[in-house]
């Protein structure tokens, strides 16, 4: 199992190590699933070398939990979405709406248009769906133009779909503006807090 | 009278030689249209005089170059193009542009099929980029007022060595040939200049571009200059100092040959024979010319016995010149008139009748002058010698006007392509018929709960402007946070590229796209942004021909 899923990361490592450069992607595209996780999405460049002045990240549906990075440099702004139906948490405490979309903005000076990149942070509670993938929708706004990966793969994907390295290879490729994603892992050694969730049943992240 | 209507009538024949036509394409191997057994192992351009290629193409349906073709072989009136692969079974466009001897620059195209039937005009109309008919024109007036003026200088010369003219008709010969002759000088250095713009079929920008001028010094244009400015300053310095020596035979001969190397004659075979008859058949006509003004004065300003001795002199000479004029114009015509029946099928035919009308009513008129009102002028009558006087001002101006008609048959028609022509006949294929509107294309689809309206224009090789409105379920025009439009043409492989684009009022949305130069059915990719992550996409297949 463990070398299944070995061979499954280093297939997917390789399909993806070229298209990845030039896209918005995260650093470490594998999450424990169920676990809190710190994401980096990382922007490689600016809109045809215009320098970037804005991110915009959209949360998908089954994240819950987010909580943003303090950076100075960038302005950050959290836009909120109410849930249709609360969902309990620690405490006896009901969450009414959560995080639905990340802005940094306003830098004080935009990065580079070219050769220079930057990672955006920020902490997810990720959904305790092994084998779901999570396409987080984002834009970058430069002072020239703006480039929006918000594609989709055209069928659901899993990492339990045959032949899911190149399927993965193929959406990175057949648009020029894929959403970066992660894929949710069930986790091959206890993480923080020290004890593994139990699963639950939740459909493949959008 | 009859003796006059006959000379008329020739010299209705006479007048398409003088005529500084465009080359013009009288037949092509492939044949336009025809569809051949196998593949054909060269191209054939007729045209109806000798003309140097600029380019010759072959483009299969997806606009690519085929039949791997070799160096253009000028061949006579033919212009061969060899191919060295033989054509696999389809459409072909042959794609041309050339320089005939008069300066102008030519283009055009034709299709031929290979081993099926030819297909329908869709994306086959390939347009060779056209001269810009404002430099056309400009053009073609500047070589009106080079024409009137060469005529008139040389035709002062010749009055002044020929003729026996009292003194204020000379002056007046010397001042018209003085004018005339500076006119003609600048005239040439400004027809070397307008003329490459036209060639590379520039703007006003590539006056001072070094290719325009290039490709005018590669034409006729340059000799024409090198004989024409001198010839013209030689002339302009021997009326200034009221030379009739020699200086003016020089410099007459010089303004002439200058005319002749960019005509028909310089290129039509027998080449001596055409440029001999030519060149007398100017002569004759600038004798005429000049002599209107000074004749006029001498009538007006002298007394009767005077003018009656210039008057018998130029009619003596005028029955001789207007012998000569039919004679030279017959052989001329002669040589040209093959591809005459041809071009009077244009509007070039027309022009050219506009032009023999004027003719007519000149010759008319010189009857008139000499059947009646000299007999008048010499009989001393003072109705006579006005009457006399306002014909001759009357024939100048048929002059004039006969200069400018020929000048304006130089004007270059633009080329139309393949699709105008079948537009004018009225008849339009296929399924791109419902889209497109004599402005365009255009087109509405709906995708995600929202509608699209598309419109292309002109939907043509070339820049295109597209029109993108949006609008919801119930047709209201709908803001879009962004639109993107990427244009491809797979059957060219011309991969996506995005178009330039800017949001107008009322959920629309303003591109214009550069790379839809290659006729063929391209795929137009619209999205619509409803906000930062959520798009609507549709593909639109846009037909350019």
């Amino acid at each position: 199992m463990k070398n299944l899923a070995i061979a499954l990361v280093a297939g997917i490592e390789l399909v993806l190590a070229v298209p990845a450069v030039a896209h918005n992607l995260f650093t470490s595209i594998y999450a424990p699933a169920g676990f809190t996780q710190d994401l980096e999405m990382r922007v490689s460049h600016g809109c045809k070398g215009s320098p970037l002045k804005e991110v915009k990240i959209k949360i998908p549906d089954g994240i819950v939990r987010v909580t943003v990075e303090h950076v100075r440099d960038w302005h950050v702004e959290l836009k909120m979405r109410k849930l249709d139906k609360p969902v309990p948490w620690e405490g006896g405490r009901t969450i009414t709406e959560v995080v639905d979309e990340i802005v940094w903005k306003d830098p004080p000076s935009p990065m580079p248009g070219s050769l220079m990149y930057e990672g955006f942070h920020f902490r997810v509670l990720l959904p305790n769906t092994p084998g779901a993938i999570l396409f987080f929708r984002t834009v970058n706004v430069c002072e020239q133009g703006d480039d929006r990966y918000v594609d989709l793969p055209t069928e659901p994907l899993t990492a339990a779909t045959p032949g899911i390295a190149q399927k993965l290879g193929k959406f990175m490729t057949a648009t020029p503006t894929p959403a970066p994603f992660i894929i949710l892992q069930k986790p091959s050694h206890p993480e923080y807090p020290w004890v593994v969730p139990t699963e639950t049943k939740h459909p493949t992240g959008k | 009278m009859i003796r006059w209507t006959r000379a008329a009538m020739l010299a209705l024949l006479i007048l398409p030689a003088l005529a500084s036509a465009h080359a013009a394409l009288v037949g092509t191997a492939p044949e336009a249209k025809s569809s051949l057994k196998a593949s054909p192992q060269q191209i054939v351009l007729t045209f109806t005089e000798n003309v140097a290629p600029v380019f010759v193409k072959v483009l299969d349906q997806a606009g690519r170059e085929a039949g791997a073709p070799g160096e253009i072989q000028p061949d006579g009136n033919d212009l061969r193009l060899p191919l060295r692969k033989p054509l696999g079974n389809g459409t072909y466009l042959v794609t041309y542009r050339v320089i005939s001897a008069d300066t102008h620059a030519v283009g055009g195209s034709f299709v031929f099929a290979v081993g099926e039937p030819v297909a329908a005009a869709q994306g086959l109309a390939l347009e060779t980029r056209a001269p810009r008919r404002s430099w056309s024109i400009a053009v073609a007036l500047n070589r009106f007022v080079q024409y009137a003026s060469v005529l008139l200088a040389l035709g002062s010369a010749i009055i002044l060595v020929w003729m026996r003219l009292p003194e204020t008709a000379a002056g007046v010969a010397f001042h018209q040939g003085l004018v005339a002759s500076a006119i003609a000088a600048i005239g040439c250095v400004v027809a070397f200049g307008f003329g490459g713009v036209d060639m590379i079929a520039g703007g006003a920008a590539s006056l001072l571009s070094p290719a325009s001028w290039s490709m005018a010094a590669k034409s006729t244009l340059l000799p024409s200059a090198v004989l024409g400015v001198p010839g013209a300053l030689l002339l302009a310095w021997a009326f200034r100092r009221r030379r009739t020596g020699w200086t003016l035979w020089v410099g007459g001969a010089l303004v002439l040959a200058s005319l002749l190397v960019t005509g028909h004659a310089a290129t039509a075979a027998p080449v001596w024979l055409m440029a001999a008859n030519v060149a007398l058949h100017l002569t004759c006509a600038s004798f005429w010319f000049g002599a209107l003004v000074p004749l006029r004065v001498a009538v007006r300003s002298v007394d009767g016995s005077d003018a009656g001795d210039v008057l018998a002199q130029f009619s003596l000479r005028a029955v001789w010149t207007v012998i000569a004029l039919l004679l030279s114009g017959v052989v001329v015509s002669f040589v040209q008139v093959r591809t005459l029946g041809q071009l009077l099928a244009t509007d070039y035919g027309l022009r050219l009748a506009i032009k023999l009308s004027l003719f007519a009513l000149l010759l008319a008129l010189a009857v008139l002058n000499k059947a009646v009102l000299t007999p008048a002028v010499v009989r001393s009558e003072a109705a006579g010698v006005r009457r006399l006087s306002a014909s001759l001002r009357a024939e100048y101006g048929l002059m004039l006007a006969i200069v400018l008609a020929a000048a304006s048959l130089t004007v270059v028609t633009p080329p139309r392509s393949l699709l105008a022509q079948s537009d004018a006949g009225g008849s339009r294929s296929g399924a791109a018929a419902a889209g497109m509107a004599d402005s365009g294309f255009h087109t509405s689809v709906e995708r995600g709960g929202y509608r699209f309206d598309v419109e292309v224009t002109p939907a043509r090789p070339g820049e295109n402007r597209i029109m993108v409105t949006f609008r919801d379920a119930h047709g209201k025009p709908v803001d879009m946070v962004t639109s993107r439009l990427t244009l491809s043409l797979p059957a060219a492989s011309i991969e996506s590229a995005d178009v330039e684009g800017r949001p107008m009022p009322l959920g629309m949305y303003h591109f214009v796209a550069n790379q839809m130069i290659i006729p063929g059915t391209w795929t137009m990719r619209i999205e619509g942004f409803v906000n930062d992550f959520d798009k609507v996409v549709a593909e639109v297949s846009v037909p350019v021909r």
